[in-house]
């Protein structure tokens, strides 16, 4: 930390971070009321689609009541600053979920390749060869388009493209850890493969691993948002951050024969969170991987 | 192992990892019922009738067993065929028409992103540690950490929209009509090229100025990698002995950075250099949509938003195909460079 004050500075972005996820409710609650009635669109029982007020669409730039102003949605203008402090809770949500289902696939299949090689070492590392044909992006955009665009297939997208480089890493680890003389010692006295592999193997390999692939939460962010501007992601009203700047894209010219900059706060907000978010986790992971990975350290 | 046969080994390992890559795209095709993919060509409400249904799934052979739909599959593949999209257009064609703009966009960001990564990582690795060497680090990981998207629609709507130069899409309307007309003859294609060709300048300056943005931001968020890579390896060359040697004997420093140290560095730097370009095809996408230009990424973004599996597949098949193909081509380079690399 002290060789690198950078990471201080990451380290304070996510801690902000997890401040804003976690108290997203005091921050931007809900309306205590919603209805036809009062002009305000909203589901109290799910505070992850933003509330919509008024029946026009176009922008309104930032006032008291909408700080951050408002963005064209379905078919209420919404509250960009309620999206964008649910979007933080949106963005752990999916980093976590997304990085720690391909985490799990690469540590299992990483294990076993490693440890038992020959023949399903072989079949596994072409799988992972194969995936690591495609670029990662497109391939998500092709399982999104074929089972359809929510949420829940992006993840799935996401983690099905993530999980083939935590297969090398891991076997990498694994086959290092093989040749150590606890694993003779384990062996020796009649330890069966899979105590071997649960209990001597895994421990001595996975926290450097977890750590450095905790760190990649900031880049599936970055590719969801990605998909998400593309419109391959969450419904409409959605608190995300890329679908935030997608809702814009009609308006981001500006107003018709007028100022084209005038809705400058449907992107900018949202995008810079976005970018402050991946921001911290890589001045975070590049401090963990000058201490963690001896090859790339100076 | 000589180096011919260093090249043919490798070409034959690529044949389970082709095979492979389709098997893996048609699996996905194949999750799908034949329903659920006869529903990406329905035009209108007359298709969605049972007996129109019917003749979509007949037509396209989508209740053939998956074996025989693998076979015609790769025998279309195998003569350039990548089948049709939902407007019955072939998509080998649209690729093919739509490729130029593409390849123009990715040739200069690549150029951009592998000269500006050496010269950024020479500068940071000759003063290690400070200003310089900083300043790059934190540049870089600035750039790591932008959304394409957004980098580019800030830039679109300062330049353009602000200042009003610089726009969207490949050339100017005028030019555009231009280069249609029977006076402009498309040898290639690419814009630029094609403008010095037929001697009209203005076309080249044209379409260069439409590339300017999307260079730019296709290159930011990818010149990190090179510059990093360039940077570690410049800094081991230069601890190395002979750099020491020579500067005992009186080298000029600028000529031992460059021809000393800067040529043995470029190694790691090649290998990295296929893997960066290669990747550029995602951000193509995200570039493409964002300034409007016309190209194969535009059209995989399109289709993918119609749900149009068939031509989101076949993009994603031939851009896996451009990857494996860029990694052979690097993986000989680099034989070719080091020859220790062939003995393994």
């Amino acid at each position: 930390m002290k060789q690198n004050p950078l990471s201080v500075v990451g380290l304070a972005i996510i801690l902000m971070f997890i401040g804003i996820a976690i108290a997203a409710p005091v921050l931007a609650p809900l309306p205590a009321v919603c209805g036809p009635d009062v002009g305000i669109v909203c589901d109290p029982n799910d505070p992850y689609i933003i509330p919509g007020y008024g029946y026009q669409r176009d922008p309104l730039p930032p006032s008291p009541e909408h700080p951050f102003g408002t963005t064209p949605g379905e078919p209420a203008r919404l509250d960009i600053y309620y999206g964008i402090i649910w979007g933080t809770r949106n963005a752990f949500r999916v980093g976590i979920v997304v990085v720690g289902s391909a985490l799990l696939i690469g540590i299992a299949l990483g294990l076993l390749a490693g440890f038992r090689g020959g023949f399903l070492d072989e079949v596994i590392m072409r799988i992972v060869d194969i995936m690591l044909a495609f670029p990662a992006l497109i391939l998500a955009i092709a399982f999104v388009a074929a089972f359809g665009a929510s949420l829940q297939n992006l993840m799935i997208a996401v983690a099905a493209v993530w999980w083939p480089s935590y297969v090398r890493l891991v076997r990498g680890d694994v086959l290092a850890a093989r040749e150590q003389g606890y694993v003779e010692a384990a062996r020796a006295i009649g330890a069966s493969d899979f105590r071997i592999m649960g209990r001597h193997i895994l421990p001595n390999v996975i926290y450097p691993i977890i750590i450095l692939s905790s760190m990649d939460i900031g880049a599936v962010v970055l590719v969801i948002a990605a998909l998400s501007f593309l419109g391959l992601g969450v419904a409409p009203n959605y608190a995300d951050w890329g679908g935030l700047v997608n809702l814009t894209r009609n308006y981001i010219v500006g107003q018709v024969g007028g100022d084209s900059l005038a809705y400058w706060y449907t992107y900018v907000y949202p995008g810079l969170f976005i970018f402050l978010f991946v921001l911290g986790w890589n001045l975070l992971g590049d401090a963990f991987r000058d201490i963690l990975d001896p090859k790339v350290r100076r | 192992m000589n180096l011919h046969v260093y090249v043919i080994r490798r070409i034959l390992l690529l044949v389970p990892v082709i095979l492979g890559v389709t098997l893996l795209i048609f699996g996905v095709l194949q999750l799908l019922s034949p329903l659920q993919r006869a529903a990406a060509f329905v035009q209108n409400p007359q298709d969605l009738r049972p007996e129109n249904i019917e003749r979509t799934i007949e037509k396209y052979h989508l209740n053939d067993p998956p074996w025989v739909q693998y076979q015609t599959w790769m025998s279309g593949i195998l003569s350039g065929n990548l089948g049709v999209d939902r407007f019955e257009h072939s998509i080998a064609a649209a690729l093919i028409s739509r490729a130029p703009t593409t390849i123009e966009l990715a040739v200069y960001s690549s150029i951009v992103i592998v000269l500006g990564g050496i010269w950024q990582g020479t500068v940071a690795a000759r003063r290690k540690d400070r200003l310089p060497d900083h300043a790059t680090r934190v540049l870089a990981i600035s750039g790591w950490s932008l959304p394409t998207f957004w980098l580019g629609l800030l830039l679109l709507t300062f330049f353009y929209g602000g200042l009003g130069i610089l726009g969207p899409g490949t050339v100017s309307i005028e030019v555009g009509e231009y280069t249609r007309s029977s006076a402009f003859t498309r040898y290639t294609g690419l814009y630029t090229i094609d403008g010095i060709l037929n001697g009209d300048l203005f076309v080249t300056w044209d379409a260069l100025e439409h590339l300017v943005l999307p260079v730019f931001t296709l290159s930011f968020v990818s010149w990190a990698i090179i510059t990093r890579i360039m940077r570690s390896s410049m800094i081991e060359a230069l601890g190395r002995d002979y750099v020491k040697f020579a500067r005992a004997k009186g080298v000029p420093e600028r000529v031992v950075v460059r021809r000393h140290a800067r040529r043995n560095a470029l190694i790691p730097v090649a290998t990295v250099s296929g893997f960066v370009v290669a990747g550029l095809l995602n951000g193509v996408v995200i570039t493409e949509t964002v300034f409007a230009r016309p190209g194969i990424g535009d059209y995989a973004a399109v289709a993918a938003l119609n749900l149009d599996i068939a031509a989101t597949l076949g993009f994603t098949l031939v851009n896996a195909f451009l990857l494996v193909i860029t990694n052979l081509v690097v993986d000989v380079l680099y034989a070719y460079i080091d020859p220790r690399i062939r003995l393994g």
